[in-house]
């Protein structure tokens, strides 16, 4: 066996061999590949030399990128060298300038914001005009001031999946004859195998903003996706990554095995009951894209809690956690109640 | 720490909560009355008795005259009015809507409306089975429970006969001995309160009887002990209510789902390259379907309405 040490595909850690299994496996993200695969995917993926352009970009990257940092939250912010971040969007705070980006922040793609702040302001009170107990100065104009256009940095990978299905089917019926109940039962081995693809399935690579709050504004429509230039971060903030395609890929692995599941599923017939014997939804190659996409961001702190609002900025999906005044709440199911009781009470005589 | 701090704070603020409401019940209920329709006991024990329709002590005059004596004994110590009725021939075949009916009438006739006291049908007539009747009026529904007349039937049935059977005069001296017995002790040991009451549906008009600081009262309007369990059911409902309305908004206000990672999937790039759902077993049970029969249950109908308020206790022999 050769000494040579390969990558893994999917996660870019380095791959062990495992006597037992005769594989490469990788300790990080689970992944396993024979020497053959590996071989071959090495080949497919091998890197080439860039190319002036890419260059050139890199250099315009760096040279007119400020990065600002909040000493308050941590958040690292991304703008260009025309426009000055005086506060971190996350939480508010006043951020200081830390200094230029390094070329390996450059992303590959970006999608440019299509909803305007007016547009994100609009949705977002018609979104809070239905939550009567949000906290007052959650609706105020102090509050939607701090909607911010922003750049999250995604991860987004192009997947293929070995699918491998094995389960006993059952279908029963029943009809009744004279004095007896009879029950039909046929028992099929539903066998799916395949490669299944999926594309862009993008995670944040941001740890401030929540995961599930940026997975619920997807889908991004990829046919809007551009080479990345820096006039598409005039007017608004970006955020610089922190965490990488090895920190993301368990979340796309995941994402990347239920969206294999559901097309597995999806072609299996209606069974009155199924024994799933083996499911199994291997990624045995991953290429990634690091790209930009628009979010029209807020944040609010409620009772040491934050709050975040979403809206994607290309199709205007919006998603958030609205917080709770929960003493309104109590006052009001307290009224409530008193005001049931109160009628029943006088209706059902209770009163005289 | 706080937060077992908050909750215990919650959990006492809860329970003071329900002890001002229950206190404001309380006064709620007790503020209003309506006319009190109760015309107690006179003190007359003379009306108290027993009629003996069936002529179980014509020939023993003696035995008689010391049953009505330790009736109105009966009578005078537990403060009511006490009448024995013994059927006769008269009134064979009568149903016990019937019996109820006409105790009550008798009861009205003899000693007045709302009057406390009681009427004890003891059935001879000789129908079988043969069905006896405790009506009470007044203070009587209250002192006199319901258990406590089915507790004075089953001492009694060792001394009335059963439906058909034979029976001596004396039997009958010994069952009413023991009813006397029974009804002092009740008497004795029942203890007033202001929250039960009795609810007569069928008089005309509908009344309650319940007691009050020692006193009877027998109203058109809802005793304080009905009016509170309507006031609580009430209060249940809309704490009910509240409750509901907070785990809605509560749920309303979580985050929802996040999008469907199926939505990338690239159905020209996917293919299933094996696809095969292969019969590998069938059979067929069949099980007998088993067929339940069963008898109808019969309901008698009850009586019109009458005027004065009874409380009625049967037992069948």
């Amino acid at each position: 066996m050769d000494a040579a040490i390969y990558k893994c595909p999917n996660c870019n850690a380095d791959l062990k061999f495992d006597p037992v299994t005769q594989k490469l496996s990788c300790e990080y993200c689970l992944s396993s590949f024979t020497i053959d695969e590996i071989k071959k995917l090495c080949a497919e993926t091998e890197n080439s030399i860039p190319d002036a352009a890419e260059v050139q970009l890199q250099q315009d990257f760096e040279e007119h990128t400020n990065l600002y940092h909040c000493s308050s939250c941590g958040a690292d912010i991304m703008c260009d060298d025309r426009q000055t971040a005086l506060f971190c969007y996350y939480c508010h705070n006043p951020v200081i300038l830390a200094g230029k980006l390094t070329g390996q922040y450059k992303p590959d793609k970006v999608i440019g914001f299509k909803i305007n702040r007016d547009m994100a302001v609009d949705m977002f009170k018609r979104w809070v005009q239905k939550r009567m107990f949000v906290p007052k100065d959650f609706k105020s104009e102090q509050q939607i001031e701090k909607i911010t256009g922003l750049y999250v940095p995604f991860w987004a990978a192009d997947c293929d999946i070995n699918a491998d299905f094995s389960a006993i089917g059952k279908k029963v019926r029943g009809w009744t004859s004279g004095e007896y109940h009879y029950t039909e039962t046929k028992e099929f081995r539903v066998v799916r195998r395949g490669k299944i693809a999926v594309d862009g399935i993008p995670a944040d690579g941001e740890s401030k903003i929540d995961d599930l709050l940026m997975e619920s504004i997807e889908p991004f429509d990829y046919n809007d996706l551009k080479d990345f230039s820096m006039s598409y971060l005039s007017g608004f903030f970006a955020d610089k990554y922190d965490v990488d395609k090895a920190g993301v890929f368990p979340r796309i692995r995941s994402r990347a095995s239920q969206a294999g599941k559901k097309v597995v599923r999806d072609s299996i017939g209606s069974y009155t009951s199924l024994n799933v014997a083996v499911e199994q939804y291997n990624i045995m190659k991953t290429d990634w894209q690091y790209m930009m996409l628009p979010v029209w961001f807020m944040s609010y702190k409620y009772k040491d809690k934050v709050y975040e609002f979403a809206i994607n900025g290309q199709t205007g999906k919006l998603a958030g956690t609205p917080p709770l005044d929960k003493r309104k709440l109590k006052l009001t199911c307290l009224g409530l109640g008193a005001a049931v009781a109160l009628i029943l009470g006088f209706v059902g005589g209770g009163f005289f | 720490m706080k937060k077992s701090g908050n909750a215990l704070l919650t959990i006492v603020l809860f329970l003071v909560g329900i002890i001002a409401v229950f206190a404001a019940d309380i006064l709620i209920v007790n503020s209003f009355t309506t006319k009190n329709l109760a015309a107690g006991f006179s003190g007359d024990t003379s009306d108290s008795g027993i009629i003996d329709e069936r002529g179980v002590f014509d020939e023993e005059p003696s035995t008689i005259n010391g049953l009505q004596k330790r009736v109105r004994q009966c009578a005078e110590k537990t403060e009511m009015n006490i009448l024995i009725y013994i059927a006769g021939d008269p009134h064979y075949g009568y149903s016990d809507g019937e019996i109820e009916d006409f105790d009550d009438r008798l009861y009205d006739q003899t000693f007045g409306e709302y009057t406390d006291g009681l009427i004890y049908y003891i059935d001879l007539s000789g129908q079988s089975p043969a069905h006896d009747d405790i009506s009470r009026s007044g203070r009587a529904a209250m002192v006199y429970s319901e258990d406590d007349c089915q507790s004075i039937f089953t001492a009694l049935d060792n001394y009335l006969p059963k439906s058909g059977m034979s029976y001596g005069s004396e039997d009958i001296r010994d069952a009413i001995e023991v009813f006397c017995e029974k009804l002092e002790r009740f008497h004795d040991e029942y203890k007033p309160s202001n929250y039960k009451f009795f609810h007569d549906k069928v008089s005309n008009p509908s009344v309650y009887v319940f007691v009050k600081d020692g006193e009877t009262y027998v109203t058109k309007g809802r005793a304080p002990g009905a009016k509170l369990i309507r006031l609580l059911i009430a209060e249940l409902i809309g704490f009910v209510t509240g409750l509901v309305t907070y785990l809605i908004v509560k749920i309303r206000y979580k985050f929802k789902n996040t999008t469907n990672p199926s939505v990338y999937v690239s159905r020209e790039r996917s293919a299933l390259t094996e696809r095969s759902d292969t019969l590998i077993r069938s059979y067929v049970t069949k099980h007998r379907i088993s067929s339940n029969s069963g008898g109808g249950r019969g309901f008698g109908g009850g009586g019109g309405g009458h005027g004065g308020s009874h409380s009625h206790s049967g037992h069948s022999r």
